[in-house]
């Protein structure tokens, strides 16, 4: 081990408040003592990283106050600390670590506002997708259409959750409306998130929409899924969701997925000009 | 919007950095200076917010290139490590200089991981002759991976160590002698480590080659009163104050004019007070180009 490897791993130490002593020994005192300067490192280690990942879970933190949020996160920063210098994926355990942290049990549904606050991140910093062929799909016989599968555009997350997520998301934005009291007992909400026009906007979908969406991201084919969404709702317009749905790029078509009986324009791996 | 401002045509420049002064975007801005266009001469960017393979902050940054030179400052690289350096961070790195087709790329004289562990900070470096040679061979091979020439800049610094043998600025003289990097010079930074460590900020302003100095950083920083003494806070989060501006003319007197970046990073301000510093800024190169030595405030 170099002397700058062993200089570095007890800097780290000292960040990490659990060894004060070898560090000190190799720092002069200045216009403050040693150990009051590495303070200033200890110090600007926790804050950029607490101000990381405020800017991911500002709700989070309005629902459980400034000090409790301090709290949780220095607990997440020693069990999941950054391991690279891009600091996008911090704070991508915080669903499940919420979900396992004693203190914050009485809060249940927190870890499901965690995963909706990653959800948004993620969407945020998602590349961009393919613009879809509407044509293409408007030229489908029904039956292929009722076999083809979907995927989630990249932009876009799908969240279900046994708590009404997005009231509680609502009604803690910054600079909202008073608190509100939110049944928890009412039901849990599905909630769409996307990135319309470089927007990230959150869609709570009511329950056909959700079942739909469901079905499709479990792999279930178009037709499979569609009458599933109708058994919780006959009269439900599933024509315009799904032209909606398409034309914000939410759904994806895979048309590998269907049988070969499709016309060959409508594969993406058939070379240009090999098709109709 | 504001009138004031004349709005900056798109450039039909090739991304070069021009000697000018420019400001370093972040994202609450982005939408203010996409219509404002205010005139400026180039942007800098953070590289690390923008190493998505897409995504908003992306694509906001490509509308602002069409309009303005860009320079990428990296945060994250950890260049002062004695972990491997981190290829991914280069391969990212290398995809966001050919979207954006920078002017310069920049990285900082520091350490920030250990043990696969990142602390998201700016750690000073012991000024050993180990760690001048690990640190030239790492920016020899960033250099090499990103077939790109780096700006190294030279960090605000709280403390020193006792073992270190060479004064920061030879330190970064040697770096950029070694490898062919450039010097990014942070004016602010060396007057925040001057007064904290007791060190004379014109020594080590007089002692860096000016050819090899590529930019020129400027920002604010703040006083802290502490119950056992008093430290400078490099906390940018307020203008350049009068003493960093009397240094920075001082500077462009020995090294001449080079293109320089107002850094504003915390309580932002308004768009347009962060363009009346580099209105400042530019009046200070535009004086040091003709020669002329009045005062440029």
């Amino acid at each position: 081990m170099s002397a700058l490897n062993r200089l570095q791993r007890a800097f780290a130490e000292d960040l990490w408040g659990s060894d004060l002593k070898h560090l000190q020994g190799l720092i002069p005192d200045g216009r403050l003592p040693a150990v009051r300067l590495l303070q200033v490192y200890r110090n600007n280690f926790r804050i950029s990283l607490t101000e990381a990942l405020e800017a991911v879970y500002p709700v989070m933190q309005r629902l459980v106050g400034e000090d409790f949020f301090r709290y949780l996160i220095d607990r997440y920063l020693r069990n999941h600390p950054p391991t690279c210098g891009d600091l996008t994926q911090f704070g991508d355990r915080m669903a499940a670590f919420v979900a396992g942290f004693q203190p914050a049990a009485g809060l249940p549904y927190l870890a499901d506002i965690a995963r909706l606050e990653w959800a948004c991140h993620e969407v945020f910093h998602a590349p961009d997708d393919a613009t879809v062929d509407l044509d293409a799909l408007s030229q489908m016989p029904a039956e292929d259409l009722a076999g083809l599968r979907f995927h989630l555009g990249a932009a876009c997350r799908l969240l279900m959750s046994d708590f009404p997520v997005y009231r509680i998301w609502q009604s803690n934005q910054a600079g909202g409306d008073e608190p509100t009291t939110i049944d928890l007992d009412r039901g849990g909400e599905t909630v769409l998130v996307l990135r319309p026009q470089w927007t990230v906007q959150l869609w709570a979908l009511q329950a056909p929409a959700g079942r739909l969406l469901a079905s499709l991201c479990r792999g279930e084919p178009l037709g499979e899924a569609v009458d599933q969404a109708l058994m919780l709702d006959g009269t439900f317009d599933l024509q315009s969701l799904l032209s909606r749905y398409l034309a914000g790029g939410v759904l994806i078509p895979q048309f590998d997925s269907i049988p070969s009986s499709i016309p060959r324009h409508l594969h993406p791996a058939v070379p240009e000009g090999a098709g109709s | 919007m504001n009138p004031l401002i004349p709005v900056k045509p798109a450039p039909a420049d090739n991304g070069a950095i021009p000697v000018d002064a420019g400001i370093g975007l972040r994202s609450p801005h982005i939408e203010a200076l996409l219509q404002t266009r205010p005139a400026i001469g180039w942007l800098e960017v953070h590289s690390e917010n923008f190493f998505g393979n897409g995504g908003v902050p992306l694509h906001y940054l490509m509308q602002a290139r069409e309009h303005y030179p860009v320079s990428l400052h990296g945060v994250g690289l950890s260049l002062g490590s004695t972990d491997p350096i981190s290829q991914p961070h280069l391969r990212l790195l290398r995809q966001l200089i050919d979207r954006v087709q920078p002017g310069l790329v920049s990285e900082h004289l520091s350490w920030g991981a250990v043990s696969g562990i990142h602390f998201n900070d700016l750690l000073p470096l012991p000024y050993t002759e180990e760690a001048l040679d690990h640190f030239c061979r790492r920016v020899d091979q960033a250099q090499e991976i990103l077939g790109w020439r780096l700006l190294i800049e030279n960090p605000s610094s709280y403390l020193s160590y006792r073992h270190s043998t060479i004064p920061e600025w030879e330190f970064l003289a040697a770096v950029a002698e070694r490898t062919g990097a450039g010097i990014l010079l942070d004016i602010n930074n060396i007057f925040v480590s001057a007064f904290n460590q007791g060190f004379d900020a014109e020594t080590y302003l007089k002692s860096i080659p000016a050819s090899r100095v590529g930019e020129i950083h400027l920002a604010g920083h703040s006083r802290k009163q502490f119950d056992d003494g008093e430290l400078l806070i490099d906390d940018h989060a307020s203008p350049v104050c009068d003493q960093v501006w009397s240094l920075y003319r001082r500077t462009l007197t020995w090294l001449g004019p080079k293109p320089t970046l107002i850094e504003w990073d915390a309580e932002l301000p308004p768009l347009p007070d962060l363009v009346d510093q580099a209105r400042l800024a530019r009046n200070c190169l535009n004086r040091a180009s003709t020669g002329r030595r009045e005062t440029c405030r």
